[in-house]
């Protein structure tokens, strides 16, 4: 299809969104179920206040960190396994086992062990975002052709040059594979473990206006959410992945 | 013996696996600066791995492999290798690829780049140094592995069944890229390849590997005049050549009793 006709077809959407909404939303008092209007005009007046950044910001900050520490240290395990191979079966039933619990099932154990605030928070996007990156940085790491090896310790290269010339460039499409889907599980945790068990943050706003049967505050967080996670995907996942995966056959 | 003039010494080579799957035997070889040898033989006769042992990728379970009279243990840049896959790093356009060696030996970039358009455009790729590798056609992705053995001046150069994945008018292209190439160069060469044809064209000797045993059977000087060129591939010489190769191979049986190990 030809460039523009798809950029039509996927600007749709947002009108139909919009048009389904407001159908809904007619049904009900917009204390209940608010329609566009009163959202947009909502979100305009949280653009305007501090609190709202608060929130926001405070959702970054765990994401930040968490999303860091699961990041570099996923790497390192998920290399260190895709050079030993006892290490790797080691890991497999313990990969096997977190990866079926939903992050968020231990949001309750985290606030008991951490007390409120950021800790648990962040420890729930750790645990979130790091077994997706492993599993990933494990596959890429077994995907590296030996003749790619051969061909540089042929040329003398030592084991860092190994590392940063051949391991590190080979293994990004998978581990990026990897760190796309670990952001996406770790961000929908986030806001479920402050809905939970959070003192801050979107997810605490969402469920506090909830209680507060304040739904417009509810929509204006839901729609917050989402906004920031395609922010993250278009702005900052997936160019990188573009600048460091991009050789890759299937990306 | 390792003499004086050879690049590359062979002594008593053994590989097997486990102490009991011999791949091959008490091989030995005196290889001349400049020359130009094929190894053929069946699939799993050991060809691939006995140049794999003389790269350095795999430890021989006795012997010992000399160039310029100096012991080689380890893969080194005095070996370069071209791989029956390439090998060709596709997140890495054609003259990175063609730098890498340049690069892991920590040449100043200017220098570097210099060298590898040089190389390139003794393989004929001038004008493609910023594509992609999957942009290129089996042909041309032959010849970016050439030239990145090329630029870092090997003693010898490694080359294991290079051809196979070409269609026959590419492969005989290349054919004659790599005997314009050595001629060139002056390098020394050896080719593991499943055609005869191949071999007798390009070798100045073909060593004849048998299929379980993994002795060489025989080897044969092909001295058909330099430079070739396809109208070679039509003389009586050129075929006799062929038939005696492909005698060999049959017939390897008969030469099977001669314990006494073998040499190239």
């Amino acid at each position: 299809m030809i460039g523009w006709k798809k950029w039509v077809w996927g600007s749709l959407s947002i009108p139909f969104l919009f048009l389904v909404w407001t159908a809904i939303a007619s049904r009900y008092p917009d204390l209940i179920f608010p329609g566009p209007l009163v959202v947009i005009n909502e979100f305009t007046v949280q653009l305007a206040s501090a609190e709202f950044y608060d929130h926001v910001g405070i959702s970054l900050y765990r994401l930040g960190i968490g999303f860091s520490i699961a990041a570099v240290s996923a790497f390192l395990v998920g290399t260190l396994a895709g050079l030993s191979h006892p290490f790797r079966l080691f890991l497999n039933p313990i990969v096997s086992f977190f990866q079926a619990t939903p992050p968020m099932a231990w949001a309750p154990l985290f606030i008991l062990l951490l007390d409120l605030g950021n800790a648990p928070m962040i420890a729930v996007i750790v645990m979130a975002a790091f077994f997706p990156i492993l599993v990933n940085v494990i596959q890429g790491m077994e995907l590296i052709k030996q003749s790619h090896i051969r061909a540089a310790l042929s040329f003398g290269a030592n084991r860092f040059q190994l590392a940063r010339y051949v391991y590190l460039p080979e293994v990004m499409p998978s581990a990026f594979s990897g760190v796309i889907v670990g952001f996406g599980i770790a961000w929908r945790s986030l806001v479920a473990a402050e809905m939970i068990g959070g003192d801050a943050g979107i997810g605490w706003l969402i469920s506090t206006s909830g209680q507060m049967a304040n739904s417009s505050l509810v929509m204006v967080g839901i729609i917050t959410i989402g906004l920031m996670a395609l922010f993250f995907e278009l702005v900052l996942l997936q160019p990188l992945k573009k600048r460091f995966a991009s050789w890759a056959p299937r990306s | 013996m390792v003499k004086q003039n050879n690049k590359l010494t062979i002594e008593n080579l053994n590989l097997s696996y486990d102490g009991k799957r011999t791949i091959f035997k008490n091989v030995s070889a005196h290889i001349k600066k400049g020359e130009f040898v094929s190894i053929v033989g069946p699939s799993g006769c050991g060809k691939s791995s006995l140049l794999n042992v003389i790269a350095g990728f795999v430890q021989p379970t006795s012997g010992e492999i000399y160039v310029n009279q100096t012991p080689v243990k380890k893969p080194g840049p005095d070996r370069a290798v071209v791989f029956q896959d390439l090998a060709l790093f596709p997140w890495l356009n054609v003259i990175d690829n063609v730098a890498f060696g340049l690069k892991i030996q920590s040449m100043d970039k200017k220098e570097r780049i210099e060298k590898s358009m040089e190389a390139i455009q003794l393989v004929g790729l001038s004008g493609y140094e910023n594509a992609s590798i999957h942009d290129l056609s089996g042909g041309m992705k032959q010849r970016v592995a050439i030239a990145r053995t090329l630029v870092t001046n090997p003693e010898i150069l490694l080359m294991d069944e290079p051809f196979s994945a070409l269609d026959a008018q590419t492969r005989e292209n290349m054919q004659d890229e790599l005997m314009r190439i050595q001629e060139q160069t002056g390098m020394t060469i050896i080719l593991v390849t499943h055609s005869i044809d191949e071999a007798v064209y390009l070798s100045d000797r073909v060593v004849v590997m048998q299929n379980g045993g993994g002795e060489i059977l025989d080897l044969i000087d092909v001295s058909l005049p330099r430079p070739r060129n396809l109208e070679v591939r039509l003389t009586p010489a050129f075929n006799e050549y062929k038939r005696q190769l492909i005698q060999h191979l049959k017939e390897g049986h008969v030469h099977k009793g001669e314990q006494s190990g073998s040499g190239i």
